[in-house]
């Protein structure tokens, strides 16, 4: 009997080895749907659209937000597609690129109310945009933040905007990224003192000239009624504030690392609805508290301005802020050391100024600077300088067929050889739509014409543009020759990128990325094309790759 | 859509054909009380007779584990259940020993949500073994089998591009142990009689590996050069348990 209850025991203890063994390996993953991601449209010029989609240089990176992950999609070669997951964290906030391409940066807010220690902290992850997508950097937040800024120059982020019940908005974190993408950044964590005003804007400058100390980078946070300007070579140094004129709001911020022996660094604050602009001086320090201080002058005009920035009337000096004035249809160029202002009668009621100087590798030392807007069919270049009569050389217009509302600067990390064109989209009057590609140099512009309203993504190489919509074709558009080429896929559209392929040997690939229905969620497909010549007739559609990784 | 309905046409029949079982068990038990007045008087009344040599035929479940990694799409639990259909005839028989040959054929299917999508497996086994049977009492036997197998596969995903099929033959083994008793029959082994039988088995099943690389069923309706959704190798092997209830003649 007792052999026989040993037996039975035996028999059951196998059985549930077996059970055991068969059940539990499947993934979980299997089991969450994928639903496209979608964000607030903030910039008109985004390509990505409402998609969180980003593209990098050697990948483009989409979010799986049901299943806190981003799939990187990579190239091995032409027309093939490799898909790499990390996660990301839960509740993710942000999802942004530095300026670049090369890395992608995404905050999440973890879980939130975190009631164990064990739930997920609120977290900035860093992550490699070549292609071999890695996570490079982690940083852990003590509270939870909603927003990010990325400084163009690639050395800092910007976290603020906790959405506790009781938040200070005032309260920013510095991740100061480093050189080393290996090492684990550094984090400040500042307060700003306020006088009620909240944060609006962030500027971060370029290396401005302090007079009896290093050049120094400087994050101007513009808030409601007044500016804080934190030094960030001493992120820890309490900022400097500075109020504005009445009380009012700055609009915009630009700055000039000075002249040596005629000014020193500037900034100039445009304020909302203010026919008064702000310039303010970098001096030397007047307390150890700082190691510089602020001087700033207000110079009046003559009506509201609706953009300012710095050009330089001769070789080595003649620094001028110039602000537009349009409804006097002219600019006014500022003297920052005297305040005088002098007009210039413009051809058209300019709302947009861009400085191209470096563009066209103008060797006279004189500005250039395009004139543009989005309440005119005209564009201008104002050659800066000083001829008898006039504070300017010239000023030549061009009647074109649409209102700017975008000039996108031609990416030159990789390649500078069109760094002198710029792509002008805008509102048409007309039926057809355009866009224009700007010969800087030979001051050309060239129509293009499209029969739908595209979104435009320039190539991380500089030297292609993709233009798509929403529907089943795009357009490849090289610069050299001056050539679009129409490819078609048999999906809808969400997105075009193209991003250099892992195999070393300058090809490319071109990813036309389509979100699909099914079963009242999405999935992921892509067409692949080759990067530098791509046909419609040599593709690879690659379809359900929100399985890739998880099956 | 055709195989859902065939897949949930399979559960249906696994329900119908136990319920079928209890009820015939349960009728068959007090009838079988009375003696066979029409059996031929057995030259030995304790020979096994036909409790030992008959035709049988089986109906059940075949549960299998199947633990490959091709298989998770398609099931949340590891669990292959199908419908089990059997028919054996023991032509050989020395004392307690006997020897069957048994065909049969398992019918089933699993299906489960693949991210968005959804995947479903139907499969169809067919199977022909020898059956060692030794009774250890005249309604008590056990049994083992050793046979190989060739089963169907129809793997299928439902997506943003509609269905997507991959389907093939496959050889395979099982290998399983039992025991059968009788539950029902008349005593006397020369009874021409239907007999009623209850089996249990366990073992392991192999059937060999399927690339379970997806192509859409209707190919010009999709993309241009569409890669081949790939879910891996999917390999049915497993732990198997199978219960059946059968009816044997002469």
């Amino acid at each position: 009997m007792t052999r026989l209850i040993s037996s039975a025991r035996a028999l059951c203890g196998l059985s549930v080895v077996w059970l055991t063994a068969g059940c539990g390996d499947r993934p979980a993953e299997l089991d969450v749907a994928f639903d496209a991601a979608h964000k607030e449209i903030k910039d008109p010029a985004d390509p990505t659209r409402d998609l969180q989609v980003r593209g990098l240089t050697g990948s483009v990176a989409l979010l799986d937000v049901n299943l806190n992950q981003v799939m990187m999609f990579t190239s091995p070669k032409p027309l093939e597609l490799a898909t790499t997951r990390l996660p990301v964290g839960k509740d993710v906030v942000q999802f942004e690129t530095s300026r670049e391409h090369d890395k992608l940066f995404v905050l999440s807010r973890g879980v939130t109310p975190r009631y164990k220690d064990t739930d997920e902290r609120p977290q900035l992850l860093v992550f490699d945009g070549g292609t071999a997508p890695q996570q490079l950097q982690q940083v852990e937040l003590q509270d939870p933040y909603n927003e990010l800024e990325v400084d163009p120059q690639g050395e800092w982020l910007l976290v603020h905007g906790s959405g506790g019940l009781v938040s200070n908005p005032n309260e920013l974190l510095l991740v100061r990224l480093g050189e080393d993408s290996g090492a684990t950044p550094s984090l400040t964590s500042k307060t700003l003192g306020s006088y009620g005003g909240k944060p609006l804007r962030f500027t971060f400058t370029s290396a401005l000239s302090v007079p009896g100390v290093a050049k120094r980078r400087l994050l101007v946070v513009q808030r409601e009624k007044d500016l804080a300007i934190i030094d960030l070579s001493r992120p820890e140094d309490p900022e400097i504030t500075v109020a504005l004129p009445e009380n009012k709001t700055p609009l915009d911020v630009v700055y000039h690392d000075g002249i040596d022996g005629e000014v020193n660094s500037m900034l100039g604050v445009q304020l909302d609805a203010y026919a008064n602009v702000d310039l303010l001086t970098i001096n030397a320090a007047e307390s150890a508290d700082h190691a510089f201080s602020v001087h700033p002058n207000l110079v009046d005009v003559g009506g509201v301005p609706s953009k300012l920035d710095f050009v330089q009337t001769r070789k080595d000096g003649g620094l001028r802020l110039a602000a537009l004035v349009p409804l006097k249809q002219a600019a006014k160029l500022i003297d920052p050391s005297s305040g005088v202002a002098q007009e210039v009668p413009l051809h058209a009621a300019f709302t947009q100024i861009r400085r191209i100087t470096n563009d066209v590798s103008e060797q006279s030392g004189e500005d250039i600077a395009l004139l543009y807007g989005e309440a005119t069919n005209t564009i201008a270049f104002w050659r800066l300088g000083i001829t008898t009569g006039t504070p300017y050389h010239s000023i030549e217009a061009y009647d074109i067929g649409i209102k700017v509302g975008q000039v996108f600067d031609i990416p030159n990390d990789q390649s500078d050889e069109f760094a002198d064109r710029k792509i002008l989209s805008g509102t048409s009057s007309g039926t057809t739509q355009q866009f224009y590609v700007l010969d800087l140099t030979q001051q050309k512009s060239f129509p293009l014409d499209v029969l739908t309203n595209l979104t435009l993504n320039l190539s991380p190489n500089g030297r292609q543009l993709w233009a798509f919509g929403t529907d089943r074709g795009f357009a490849q558009l090289t610069f050299d020759p001056l050539q679009p080429a129409s490819l078609y896929t048999e999906e809808r559209i969400a997105f075009v990128h193209d991003f250099a392929t892992a195999a070393d040997d300058g090809s490319r690939s071109v990813m036309a990325l389509h979100v699909l229905s099914s079963r009242g969620h999405s999935s992921v497909a892509a067409t692949l094309f080759d990067g530098v010549n791509p046909s419609t007739a040599q593709t690879q559609f690659y379809a359900e790759l929100e399985l890739e990784g998880v099956k | 859509m055709t195989r859902k309905r065939l897949s949930r046409g399979a559960s249906r029949w696994l329900g119908a054909a136990t319920c079928a079982a209890a009820l015939l068990l349960g009728a068959g038990h007090a009838r079988a009380q009375a003696p066979d007045a029409a059996a031929a008087p057995p030259t030995d009344p304790h020979a096994l007779g036909n409790h030992q040599k008959n035709v049988r035929l089986e109906i059940g479940a075949r549960t299998q584990f199947v633990n490959s990694h091709g298989f998770d799409p398609f099931s949340t639990n590891d669990v292959l259940p199908q419908l089990s259909l059997g028919a054996s005839f023991a032509f050989w028989k020395q004392d307690r020993l006997s020897l069957a040959a048994m065909a049969g054929f398992d019918y089933g299917g699993s299906d489960a949500s693949l991210r968005s999508d959804k995947a479903s497996l139907d499969v169809r086994r067919f199977t022909l073994a020898p059956e060692a049977r030794y009774h250890l009492l005249r309604v008590l036997a056990v049994t083992a089998r050793v046979g190989p197998t060739l089963t169907r596969e129809a793997a299928e995903v439902q997506g943003a591009l509609g269905t997507m099929l991959k389907t093939g033959w496959k050889f395979g083994v099982d290998a399983t142990a039992g025991a059968a008793l009788e539950l029902w029959g008349y005593e006397n082994g020369a009874s021409g009689k239907p007999r009623l039988w209850l089996m249990g088995e366990g073992g392991y099943g192999w059937t060999a590996p399927m690339s379970l690389s997806f192509k859409p069923e209707d190919e010009s309706s999709v993309p241009q050069r569409l890669t081949a959704l790939d879910l891996g190798e999917l390999s049915l092997a497993g732990p198997l348990f199978r219960i059946t209830a059968g009816v044997s003649f002469w």
